[in-house]
């Protein structure tokens, strides 16, 4: 250690993201070059295409903040050492439920109307999270697998009710509720030509809050404590079942969130493709980010810029949608392989 | 097969482990390793077993160099190690754990060749039954299984790191007899150890390491053990104080009617009382309900019936339990694994205690100092709060949770074997302590495989047998034939 020790605390913290980035470009590169594409040209695209105009960098927001909070939800359980893959029916199903409240009174007014369609939205995402929570707490059932089933049954029931009761006759058979009035949604905010909703500051706080509650409150310990050993943890009159409720409900309240504005303020109804798989996305950047509520934030902006230029790629350059999968699955072997190689290399 | 470490060299950040050491190993040859707690013996045998990789140095096999980096490559040239933590699958039959570490374990396995596998079994531990799952096996017996794994693999030098540390004294006698047995054909040995039994009863060269470099080498045969305990911790003198009973008598903690579901034993009807300031020794053969007495005792187990009463009021029951009560200190057995979170911080281990009850935001500042202070006090090494405690060395970490139950007055403690796998002068200081709080009017049990020790220190000796307790002595009263035909289910004459 012949160098200053913020230098090499520096360099420490900043290795895996600067060589799993560069390892993930080359990686890239070599994808699309034979794949018969210019690569040079193809990463102008997609950054512009992620942040090139107003239009592109607003596209990119509204993946983001479904993503970050989906990443959160998958972060906060993975504190305690539980593997939830859940978010995407957390998402699904809180939308489920904030849409009930638009759809039971749609003429209430704006005051009434958010607090109620939001709370809803909370309960519901914090009762699809909080399922697997009790089964594992109570019964020792695999949260991972729970999750997974829980997923699919999430949908089925929007699709239920998209399909069914709740169908919008004047549709014309094109399943969805009806349009969510203006009172149902989330204040707007707009700066030159990028437009975006209140939600995505709040979930970026809610991130940062995270962090700080995480890293320096007595309720980080307590979690890394479970996650390390629980029995221990009893010898500091830390219980794991209520830990382990309470988590799994506040992670199901983020993705829940998720879902309420990707229906109110994105699509504008609740319909069956509510999500092009954020919760299963917002998975891979809390994994990415090592469950870092900091590492997160920046991460899921990439990810929505990389998902936002997919789009744009898929329109301008029909360049596949499946390349993207390729593009994630790079990205998640670079910075993965990159972070396990270092900590093997540490350990010798 | 000889074997030289030259100069063997490893560093863990600014702790310099191994600092330097040569060792030279000879063929049939017993080695005892002694030294202080975080003298380096681990470490220096982890890199021989290829588990670290040493920073510089040579390790030379009948005089070549050899390259050794992972324990597939030591095991290849015959280098085998038994950990302190087992790694069978105590679901499995001793049969099905053999089978599974040997070396081109054949897909399709009949009696054939079995016998191969069960061999070694039959040469060193004839009396275990190769059908019986190791579940049921005592930890002796598991140890065994453990030798012959690695004996399956070939291994003509075995390293044992402190392998009597969890034994009863028969089992114990009976690994020395299997490492003598080791010796005779050929096989060498390196027994880590902090007890002078071992070293007497197996050992023809002895090591001693401090500070992470070899004090010194002896030849056994005719050396002083006042030298060597010297060599070993700086001082001959390791004896502690005796803790008075005091004379008051009024009853502290109370065990009534306790019985308890365990994995392998239920705990049936426990009725003790143990006095403000007494010392109540726990004595048996491991395997009998210790550790899931002590587990009731400290309401980390679930009772089925009965209660645990703390000068008359209810501490642990069926319905209601209190693990971080702060009147009881618990130091259990296997710190590593029922004690502290590996991965977290010394500092943090050491405030576990009281955590749910800090601040949202706790001083981390003062929790740190505390830290400092604790380890500085019960010289727990190296004197670094944050570091992860799962990187302190086996007696380093065993001083960890003494100094966190230990250094707040207690009205109870339960301490299981709290001077395993400590050196002399440590487990004196243990004693010490625990002594101690019994002097500031705190209830003692104290769970030991040590008659010596429960015989000299303790004022009560309770036998725990098959999950009951066989009977009650006071010290004075009770010798070592009478405690052992308790301890083998026999009834007090
Ligand atoms: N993985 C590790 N990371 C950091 N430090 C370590 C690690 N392993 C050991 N050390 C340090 O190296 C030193 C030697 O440890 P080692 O485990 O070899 O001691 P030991 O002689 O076996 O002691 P004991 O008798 O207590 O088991 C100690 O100071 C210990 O804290
Ligand atoms: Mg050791």
């Amino acid at each position: 250690m012949k160098n200053s020790p913020i230098l090499t605390l520096l360099a420490d913290r900043l290795m895996v993201p600067l060589l799993g980035t560069t390892v993930f470009i080359a990686l890239a590169a070599a994808f699309f070059h034979f794949n018969g594409y210019p690569p040079g040209k193809i990463f102008v695209q997609i950054l512009k295409g992620a942040f090139g105009d107003a239009f592109s960098i607003t596209t990119t927001l509204g993946k983001t903040l479904p993503i970050l909070l989906c990443a959160l939800a998958t972060a906060l359980p993975a504190r305690m050492g539980l593997i939830s893959v859940g978010a995407e029916g957390q998402l699904y199903f809180g939308a489920l439920a904030g849409t009930a409240a638009v759809l039971a009174h749609p003429e209430a007014s704006a005051w009434l109307m958010l607090p109620a369609m939001l709370a809803l939205a909370l309960l519901g995402g914090a009762l699809w999270g909080a399922i697997p929570g009790v089964l594992r707490a109570a019964l020792g059932v695999n949260e991972t697998i729970v999750t997974i089933l829980l997923n699919y049954l999430a949908i089925k029931l929007v699709e239920y009710a998209v399909y069914g009761p709740w169908k919008d006759p004047s549709n014309l058979g094109w399943p969805a509720t009806m349009a969510f009035p203006g009172t149902a949604q989330f204040p707007a905010i707009a700066c030159d030509g990028v437009a975006s909703n209140w939600a995505l500051p709040f979930a970026v706080v809610l991130a940062l809050a995270l962090f700080v509650l995480v890293e320096k409150s007595r309720l980080g310990s307590a979690l890394a404590l479970l996650r390390s050993n629980p029995r221990v943890a009893r010898l500091a009159g830390i219980r794991y079942a209520p830990h382990c409720i309470a988590v799994m409900a506040l992670a199901g309240m983020l993705a829940g969130l998720a879902g309420i504005v990707q229906a109110a303020n994105v699509q504008n109804h609740l319909q069956p493709d509510l999500s092009s798989g954020y919760g299963y996305v917002g998975f891979l950047v809390a994994w990415l980010a090592g469950q870092s509520f900091l590492r997160i934030i920046p991460l899921a902006l990439v990810m929505g810029g990389l998902l936002s230029a997919a789009d744009a790629l898929q329109l301008f350059a029909q360049l596949p949608y499946a390349n993207t999968l390729v593009l994630q699955a790079l990205l998640f072997i670079s910075v993965l392989g990159v972070g396990a190689a270092r900590s093997k290399w540490r350990r010798a | 097969m000889q074997l030289e470490l030259v100069s063997v060299t490893k560093r863990f950040g600014q702790t310099l482990a191994n600092d330097a050491v040569s060792l030279f190993i000879g063929a049939g040859e017993v080695l005892a390793l002694l030294g202080e707690n975080g003298a380096g013996k681990s470490t220096l045998m982890k890199c021989l077993y290829g588990y670290y990789r040493m920073d510089s140095g040579q390790i030379l096999l009948d005089g070549r160099a050899v390259s050794i980096a992972s324990p597939r490559d030591a095991m290849r040239l015959g280098i085998g190690m038994v950990f302190q933590q087992f790694s069978l699958i105590p679901a499995l039959t001793v049969r099905e754990n053999l089978l599974l570490a040997y070396p081109q374990a054949p897909a399709w396995h009949g009696r054939a060749n079995s016998a191969a596998i069960l061999r070694l079994l039959g040469e060193f531990a004839p009396d275990i039954a190769a059908d019986t799952p190791v579940a049921e096996l005592s930890v002796g017996q598991k140890q065994q299984v453990e030798l012959v794994k690695v004996l399956n693999q070939q291994a003509r030098l075995v390293i044992l790191d402190e392998p009597t540390s969890v034994l009863a004294p028969e089992e114990a006698q009976r690994l020395h007899g299997i490492i003598r047995q080791l010796a005779a054909t050929g096989r060498s040995v390196v027994i880590i150890t902090h007890k002078l039994e071992d070293v007497r009863a197996c050992a023809q060269r002895v090591a001693v390491m401090r500070g992470g470099r070899l004090a010194a080498e002896v030849k056994e045969t005719g050396v002083d053990e006042r030298r060597l305990v010297e060599l070993m911790v700086g001082t001959a003198d390791v004896a502690p104080a005796v803790a008075v009973l005091p004379q008051s008598g009024i009853t502290r903690l109370e065990l009534r009617k306790l019985s308890c579901r365990g994995e392998a034993l239920n705990l049936r009807g426990i009725d003790l009382q143990i006095a403000a300031g007494e010392i109540l020794g726990v004595a048996g053969v491991s395997g009998n309900g210790q550790d899931l007495l002590a587990d009731a005792v400290s309401g980390l187990a679930a009772l089925d019936e009965g209660e645990v009463l703390l000068d008359g009021e209810l501490l642990q029951g069926p319905v209601t339990r209190h693990p971080d009560d702060p009147r009881l200190g618990y130091i259990p057995e296997y710190p590593l694994k029922n004690a502290v979170a590996a991965e977290m911080s010394n500092s943090l281990n050491l405030a576990l205690r009281g955590l749910a009850r800090d601040p949202l935001f706790p001083d981390r500042q003062r929790r740190w100092s505390r830290a400092e202070d604790l380890m500085e006090a019960y010289d727990v090494r190296p004197r670094d709060p944050g570091l992860a405690s799962g990187r302190l060395s086996g007696g380093n970490l065993q001083k960890l949770v003494i100094a966190r139950e230990l250094s707040q007055p207690r009205r109870a403690v339960v301490a299981c074997y709290p001077t395993m796998g400590l050196d002399l002068q440590a487990a004196r200081a243990v004693y010490e302590a625990l002594f101690r709080q019994a002097e500031e009017g705190a209830a003692i049990l104290w769970i030991s495989e040590d008659l010596d020790d429960l015989l000299s220190y303790a004022h009560r000796i309770a036998v725990l047998y098959h999950g009951r307790v066989a009977g009650v002595l006071p010290a004075a009263q009770a010798d070592r034939t009478h405690l052992g035909q308790l301890m083998a289910g026999g009834r007090l004459s």
